[in-house]
């Protein structure tokens, strides 16, 4: 009996009847389905407990439910066995047993007479009646009706609506990411009208911040990045992609045409530039570009991901599962996991991505229109093309005089020229004693690193190369040609200066190079690694390495070259004794090969034309680099073959499939063509049950911090059931009713009294409620990474304006790339300058393998793949941001100003005004009390330290008001951080 | 353990702190925090774990980034001698799949290794002459030869060996660990990564911070980076300008204010952020202290070497593994890069082991005199192995080696294992496995395992499936294991 009565209490009040959907079908799903589901190869007993016909058939002398008669139903007769042999789940397969509120569930059920019902989210929603209430008062809109609805039931009260300031910060930066300037809740404060409030949403959704608010989760679930996420992790470029997104959101693009044009705009009768750039949304994923890599594996990588993708988005369904076998919870096959794969499959791309544009992307991609940029380019592909074949012709005719060269030439007898140095410099106070031979010798001073830097002229004209010679001497350690131990030396650096202008360098030889010398290193020095030629264990022996410029300088007349040699690597390992020299030979490197294309490769006359055609090659890259590009999605003639992948392994090809949509879900409507548009069209198809509701729900996510169905990726049954059913699909129904209107529908939440209600909570009701799923309260939880810093920027007087473009490189700590990448020009953080400093975070460069390193910290996620639901965690890491990041440093500092020249002249009216630009409230008296005497207590500190002021105001590029006396402008910037780092601050509430 | 409840222990933990606040006021929550309710700072184990009484209390997981060539350091193949140049038999091939750098070539001639071999230890298991140190330590160790794993490139089959799984969005093992198993320390992470740029081959290859990344567990469970330039954890120093006084003035006054906000909000999450801000404050503080060599005696960096010396190095780090573990880190993660030899194993593989070879085995010595190394385990390896066929121009003395994921060698130290011999066989080629396969998930189920954790167990519900470190796959392999 104690049993019953426990379940009974278990139900939702005043639900008599136990509900398949929400009681019965979980517990299928959670403890059953893995074995008795959808997965026909796992299928134990031949039993299915997702069909209801194959759940109540006769077997022989037993059914497993029996409506009405749970002790004879088989399934409950298993669930309560205490034989371990025939108790389900079975124990043996490491099944969970049931609980006892489970099994009081199950029994009841059946006695009810097991009603069956469909998955709740794979039913057409249809639009359920405003649910009366006792308190009608309250009501603003609908949705207050079924909010009210449900505390009425659960027997709880809606909380007081919030105060003016605190709604308006709240709805500001919910509809546009940023907080609201003092003035602006003034004028509400100020305006009587009964629409005052409805006008300040109308302002904010029309404003230019709202789709750069709202695009950041769309991206979050696009995988939107700007690097292409193996490996390397080389850059791609899909910003015109992001733009497209921002002013999709800003112009109120309906969400029907919304998901067509990103999922199949290229196939829109006569698509629009625009159109096809918002296809990019299936390119956005990542390619693994590492060499070696299997074209075909990844290509089924890639289209799987942009299916999931779709299928996350949109349907909200874990699909990835059905990969590999059929899916264990819900209704979704292998087969159709391979038939929807179909859809995605025809994209005229190359697994493992081919040639990179000038941008970094991928075919097929778009070139933005530059009208100019595309003469240009077709010009130099001209030029190049005639110069090319200009030298095939010469180098045929070079070729006759090989053989004699291969027969006669003699290393030994190429001419170099020493060049006398007038000067040579050290960096660390190293001496310098030019010889007989022209070579310098080093004494003296005996530093861990140096750079010595040379100068000398000559009048040699088509020079080839630069000569290194190493040279030992009798006053250096052992002997040897360096002043390291033993007499070693590595020469880690080799920078050239013609008459003022760095000479570009090219090939590099030696002629001793012991295993771990990085001749590279030498003409490509590397930040990480200071490492280069060195000649150990011969360092007795004279040595030397060759250095060929890009270009042979033809310049006559004299020269004059300063030299810079690098003597990085530490341990003093500095050059000894060195001599450089000059040569015009053709053929300056210590070994030769005796092959035609040498040969001619290094006559004059070739070299000539040669570096006519470096020249307009390095022209022509950059003429093509300027013109932006965005991947796109195109569709091939025919599609290509797909087929069901045995375990989803890419080479294991099962049975042919062609593009369908899951069988358990509404057919393709009507008339529209079996390929990406149809599908598009089908997932906005109002008899779709998903579409709809997922989308709404994710607006609910944004704005109360957890959706109506709490896992709003997954609305399978594995799912979690939304908290308010009927309101979920009555903002479906409308939103579809509404055309589709994604304002509309934001309008609609914001304008409840649901939503305006105040966040402060009893424990009472934090005990009953953490998580606020009944909405007694208003929402209150931490801001993202991105508003984080837009609202330090804003009310520090930072934020830029600037719209749109190329992804800009915040402040970062030096370091971060460099520290897991090869070495390569893209793995340098280069810091933007000026404006883009400071502009929305939306447009922050993302590198998927290291993505912003503040905004990790806060839960951004690494875009590497679709995310739809970002968690939210406090780790004392935030709080290192927070006070020691250079951005909010700088924040600090701007904000104090701000509170020093705007706030008057008292220091409690300065710190009213910078506590009221972030939380928009006045202080209270206490309040006011601690800042006022923190603030005493570090002038005190800064006036004692005027250099720790100047070294705190001199953080972040932006200009310090000289006007103002360094303490007193460091005191308040303490001030003015404290209150960036106050939880109210990063907190909605 | 599925979020929910992860949740629920959450909350009720920090409303017990919250309440807790609101009861005795501003003045007792300074001393709580500095003492027992700190605690509730440091995140515990969940509810349950570990599962049994574990072997090892840490792990130090030396990855060996781009994978060492297995047939020039443990798996000596003598017969090949006679092979050299020959062409690999098809009955040993087998028609396996190549990757797209060899896949290419016409032959695929055996190249032997030019590096001598000899058995050590009790169990006498064999050791290349390019790591005498880690030779020195065979009676403490056991060399796994028999690893194999699924993935043919290096970012999927690193991204398989930390996570489970070859596709980014899985937690790594370390984020598994601190999630099961919570954090012994008050003052640190519980999961920490240092990074080291290999000798051999300095520009390969890159890492990513999904290696290190929770996946979708909540993102306090992600590894911290320690980096040798700069901050040793970022942001951690404060600006300049800020002294310690101010630092703390300013931090007086946050928590102050967000007391204020409490009490009107009751929002258990204040109490949790004010006490991050707390724990942010002492890591100011313990990280410093832990990064500092220089009160290391001298016989430390005569055990570990010089380079321990350089900041940043491979044996420095393997110093600071050694200080995290005496300071209660759980999950200690080192890469070190540069192991990836296609063009020419001996040019680069010697200045590999010389950055490696002392310093690994100065480790383990160094737990073992400190009465440490029962309980930590180490692992030491990369993320597949090499081919016995030659990539590139093969002479006696030059050959370059492609990647294989069909066999490969690790080895594994203290912590639950057996020490000693060596574990698995593979053939003549060191192509394919004869004896005791052990896959990815085989080893990490069993690292699990000595870590007191029944590896299906560990699962967290996410997208409606119960994911775990071993995907669906995994056996505890017992007989790697001390009875």
């Amino acid at each position: 009996m104690g049993r019953w009565f426990l379940f009974l209490l278990a139900l939702p009040l005043g639900a008599a009847t136990v509900e398949f959907s929400r009681d019965i079908r979980p517990i299928l799903s959670d403890k059953c389905f893995t074995c008795h589901g959808p997965d026909e190869t796992k299928r134990q007993a031949k039993l299915r407990l997702d069909v209801e016909a194959d759940a109540k058939a006769v077997r022989g002398k037993k059914t497993v439910v029996l409506p009405g008669k749970p002790e004879e139903s088989e399934i409950v007769k298993r669930i309560t066995s205490d034989n371990a042999a025939i108790r389900m789940p079975p124990a043996y397969a490491g099944g969970k047993k049931l609980t006892d509120r489970e099994v009081g569930l199950m029994r009841e059920w059946i006695a009810q007479g097991a009603k069956w019902q469909s998955h709740w989210a794979f039913v057409t929603p249809v639009r359920p009646a405003i649910p009366m209430v006792k308190n009608r008062a309250w009501i603003r809109n609908e949705i207050d009706a079924f909010v009210l609805a449900r505390l009425e039931r659960e027997g709880l009260k809606p909380s007081a609506q919030a105060d003016a300031a605190r709604l308006l910060r709240r709805l500001s930066l919910d509809l546009t990411g940023l907080p609201p300037t003092p003035a602006e809740v003034d004028a509400f404060l100020a305006d009587r009208s009964p629409a005052a409030y409805e006008k300040v949403v109308d302002r904010l959704l029309n404003s230019h911040g709202y789709g750069e608010h709202m695009a950041v989760p769309w991206l979050d679930a696009a995988r939107y990045a700007d690097t292409h996420g193996y490996q390397v992790d080389p850059n791609k470029e899909m910003w015109a992609w992001r733009d497209w997104v921002i002013n999709a959101f800003n112009k109120n693009k309906p969400f029907d045409e919304f998901t067509v044009e990103q999922l199949a705009g290229d196939l829109l009768p006569n698509a629009t530039l625009e159109q096809k750039i918002a296809t990019g949304f299936g390119r956005n994923h990542r390619v693994n570009t590492e060499a070696g890599s299997i074209n075909e594996e990844f290509h089924v990588e890639n289209v799987i991901d942009r299916m999931t993708t779709a299928g996350t988005t949109w349907l909200g369904l874990t699909v990835g599962c059905a990969r590999c076998h059929d899916h264990k919870y819900d209704p979704f096959t292998q087969r159709d996991f391979y038939s929807m794969y179909a859809f995605f499959n025809n994209v005229e791309e190359v697994g493992t991505g081919g040639a990179r544009d000038g941008r970094g992307n991928l075919k097929p991609y778009l070139k933005l229109p530059a009208p100019d940029v595309e003469k240009r380019l077709a010009a130099a592909d001209a030029e190049l093309k005639k110069v090319r074949d200009e030298l095939k012709e010469l180098d045929k005719k070079l070729e006759a005089g090989y053989e004699l060269w291969a027969a006669s030439f003699d290393a030994g007898a190429v001419k170099w020229h020493t060049l006398v140095p007038s000067n040579v410099a050290s960096e660390a106070g190293v001496s310098f004693a030019v010889q007989e031979d022209g070579s310098v010798l080093a004494s003296g001073a005996l530093p861990d690193k140096d750079i010595y830097t040379f100068t000398g002229e000559t009048d040699l004209t088509n020079i080839t190369a630069f000569r290194l010679e190493l040279l030992p001497d009798a006053t250096l350690p052992g002997g040897g040609s360096g002043r390291g131990k033993d007499g070693r030396a590595v020469v880690t650096m080799f920078e050239a200066k013609m008459d003022g202008k760095p000479v570009g360098l090219q090939t590099i030889t030696a002629d001793f190079a012991p295993e771990g010398a990085i001749l590279n290193n030498v003409v490509r020095p590397m930040k990480q690694l200071k490492n280069g030629w060195f000649v150990y264990p011969e360092q007795t022996k004279p040595h030397f390495l060759v250095i060929e410029p890009r270009k042979v300088l033809r310049q006559s007349g004299t020269k004059k070259f300063v030299i810079r040699l690098g003597n990085l690597y530490g341990d003093a390992e500095l050059i000894g004794r060195f001599r450089l020299s000059v040569s015009d030979t053709d053929f300056p490197e210590p070994k030769v090969t005796k092959s035609k294309r040498f040969y001619t490769s290094h006559l004059a006359e070739h070299r000539v034309i040669a570096d006519r055609i470096v020249d307009l090659d390095a022209k022509r890259r950059a003429i093509d680099a300027e013109q932006p590009s965005t991947m796109v999605m195109n569709e091939m003639s025919s599609p290509r073959d797909a087929f069901v992948l045995t375990r989803g392994e890419y080479d294991k090809h099962g049975a042919k499939v062609t593009a369908a949509v899951p069988s358990f879900l509404p057919s393709l409507p009507a008339g529209v063509p079996s390929n990406r548009l149809g599908l598009a069209k089908w997932l906005v198809d109002p008899s779709n049950p998903l579409t709809a509701r997922v989308a709404v729900n994710r607006f609910w996510q944004s704005i109360f911090g957890t959706g109506l169905v709490k896992t709003s990726e997954d609305f399978g049954s594995q799912g979690e059931r939304p908290s308010h059913p009927e309101l979920l699909d009555w903002l479906a129904k409308e939103f579809i009713h509404s055309g589709w209107d994604m304002k509309a529908v934001q309008k609609r939440i914001v304008m409840s009294a649901t939503y305006r209600q105040a966040s402060q909570a009893t424990p009472a009701l934090i005990e009953r409620d953490p998580e606020n799923r009944l909405l007694a309260r208003g929402p209150r939880f931490r801001l993202t990474a991105e508003e984080i810093r837009d609202q330090a920027l804003k009310v520090a007087g930072l934020l830029s304006s600037k719209e749109g473009g190329e992804a800009v490189k915040p402040y970062q700590p030096p370091g971060v790339w460099e520290q897991l990448s090869v070495v390569d020009d893209q793995v340098l953080y280069v810091r933007s300058k000026g404006e883009d400093l400071w502009r929305r975070s939306v447009y922050t460069f993302w590198k998927r393998t290291s993505p912003p390193t503040a905004f990790a910290t806060f839960d951004a996620p690494s875009r590497e793949y679709c995310v739809i639901r970002r968690s939210r965690s406090t780790t004392p890491l935030q709080a290192l941001v927070l006070l020691n990041d250079e951005t909010y440093v700088e924040a600090g500092r701007k904000l104090a100003e701000r509170m020093l020249k705007e706030g008057g002249k008292r220091p409690g009216d300065r710190i009213t005004y910078g506590f009221r630009l972030a939380t928009l409230r006045k202080p209270s008296a206490a309040e006011l009390t601690v800042l006022t005497a923190g603030l005493e207590r570090r002038m005190m500190e800064y006036q004692a330290n005027g250099k720790a002021a100047q070294e705190l105001l001199a953080q972040g590029e932006a200009p310090r008001d000289a006007s103002i006396p360094m303490p007193e402008l460091a005191a308040y910037a303490s001030v003015a951080q404290v209150i960036l780092n106050l939880d109210e601050v990063v907190t909605k509430q | 353990m599925n979020p929910m409840r992860e949740y629920i222990l959450g909350m009720t933990r920090r409303q017990l702190f919250g309440r807790t606040v609101n009861g005795v006021g501003t003045l007792a929550l300074a001393s709580l925090l500095d003492g027992a309710t700190s605690k509730s700072v440091a995140h515990p184990a969940l509810d349950g774990f570990p599962n049994f009484a574990p072997k090892a209390k840490r792990v130090i997981y030396l990855h060996q980034s781009g994978a060492p060539s297995q047939l020039d350091l443990f798996d000596p193949k003598p017969t090949l001698e006679d092979q050299f140049n020959k062409d690999l038999p098809d009955s040993i091939r087998q028609g396996q799949r190549l990757t797209g750098m060899t896949s290419g070539q016409k032959r695929f001639p055996v190249a032997p290794s030019k590096y001598k071999f000899a058995r050590h230890g009790p169990a006498g298991a064999w050791f290349s002459e390019l790591i005498p140190n880690i030779a020195s330590i065979a009676g403490d160790i056991t060399v796994i030869r028999s690893m194999y794993t699924e993935a043919i490139n290096h970012d999927p089959a690193i991204t398989f060996i930390q996570t489970g799984s070859q596709i980014a969005g899985r937690p790594c093992m370390g984020s598994w660990v601190s999630y099961g198993l919570g954090s012994e320390c008050q003052d640190l992470p519980a999961f920490v990564v240092m990074i080291s740029r290999g000798s051999g081959r300095p520009f390969d290859q890159p890492l990513y911070d999904r290696l290190w990344g929770n996946g979708f567990l909540p993102s306090k469970y992600q590894g911290v980076k320690f980096r040798s330039d700069g901050d040793p954890v970022l942001y951690l120093s404060n600006p300049a300008g800020v002294n310690d006084k101010v630092r703390r003035s300013m931090l007086d006054d946050i928590s102050k204010l967000n007391e204020i906000n409490l009490k009107e909000y009751g929002d258990p999450e204040i109490s949790a952020r004010i006490a991050q801000y707390e724990m942010a404050y002492r890591m100011q503080a313990s990280v410093p202290e832990l990064t500092d060599l220089s009160k290391e005696p001298e016989s430390t960096f005569a055990m570990y070497g010089e380079d321990a010396r350089r900041q940043g190095s491979y044996a420095a780090n393997c110093v600071l593994a050694r200080r995290m573990a005496e300071r209660g880190v759980r999950f200690i993660q080192l890469y070190h890069m540069g192991w990836d030899h296609h063009e020419s194993v001996p040019k680069q593989l010697p200045p590999q082991c010389k950055d490696t070879d002392q310093a690994s085995a100065a480790l383990i010595k160094d737990l073992k005199q400190r009465g440490m190394l029962d309980d930590t385990l180490v692992i030491w390896g990369g993320e597949f192995g090499r081919t016995v066929y030659c990539q590139g121009t093969l002479t006696r003395e030059s050959y370059g080696r492609d990647h294989h994921p069909r066999c490969y060698s690790m080895w594994v130290a203290g912590g639950g294992f057996k020490a000693g011999g060596s574990y698995g066989e593979t053939d003549d080629f060191s192509y394919n496995i004869t004896e005791n396969p052990l896959h990815v998930h085989d080893l990490n189920a069993t690292i699990m395992h000595c870590l007191g954790v029944e590896h299906t167990k560990l699962t967290y519900r996410y997208q409606g499936r119960d994911f775990r470190l071993t995907d669906v796959h995994g056996s505890v392999v017992k007989s790697i294991l001390r009875g």
